[in-house]
């Protein structure tokens, strides 16, 4: 799965870790999210498009 | 992020920070058992009880493991939950060896060996795991 999760965050001037804490995860979950590494569960995606007020469509996608 | 929200330690901090301090907790409360369980057996005193003694403090450890495993996010989860489960299935490969090899070659193996083998292996697993999640991280803010 694709997502824009580094470029909504470098839109909204957040580190990692910023970011991180906003969703409640470890700096490192975001890292893997960014690089693809990891795929977020259905909760975390609709709580990082809620985050940066997007669809989870626009953010993540196949 | 605004200086309150500055001030104030993250969710994961907190979680690290009590997890830190449940098992600091248990582990002094089991120097203080084995000590306390030394010196009750050499009088005499209620062996039983005393020899059981150290095993409620570990009790304490575990479910402070549990509820540290419980506050983790999904990702950090995952890759413990695959630690430990790695690490018990190895730990069961291991004593089925050396039951195997027992009277024959090794002669008879201490069962206190399970404790840091399985505690070994999830901390070697966990922390390869994490560096795999971290990898390409070099100049990510």
């Amino acid at each position: 799965v694709k997502n824009r999760v580094r470029e909504l965050r470098g839109q909204s001037g957040w580190t990692q870790g910023e970011l991180a804490d906003r969703l409640e995860v470890s700096r490192q979950t975001v890292h893997a999210i960014e690089n693809g590494i990891y795929d977020p569960s259905l909760p975390l995606a609709f709580a990082i498009a809620r985050l940066f007020k997007k669809k989870i469509e626009e953010i993540f996608s196949p | 992020m605004n200086p309150i929200e500055e001030r104030t330690p993250s969710p994961r901090l907190r979680h690290l920070h009590r997890y830190y301090c449940e098992g600091g907790v248990a582990l002094a409360l089991y120097i203080a058992a084995v000590v306390a369980r030394h010196y009750a057996l050499e009088q005499g005193h209620w062996p039983l009880a005393f020899s059981l003694l150290p095993a409620v403090p570990v009790a304490l450890g575990i479910a402070a493991i549990l509820r540290y495993l419980r506050r983790l996010d999904e990702l950090e989860r995952t890759i413990q939950l695959y630690a430990f489960a790695f690490a018990a299935l190895a730990t069961a490969f291991v004593s089925v060896v050396c039951g195997l090899l027992e009277d024959v070659v090794i002669g008879r193996v201490n069962i206190w060996i399970v404790w840091p083998l399985i505690f070994g292996i999830w901390g070697i697993t966990s922390a390869s795991l994490s560096w795999y999640y971290r990898r390409g991280s070099a100049g990510v803010a």
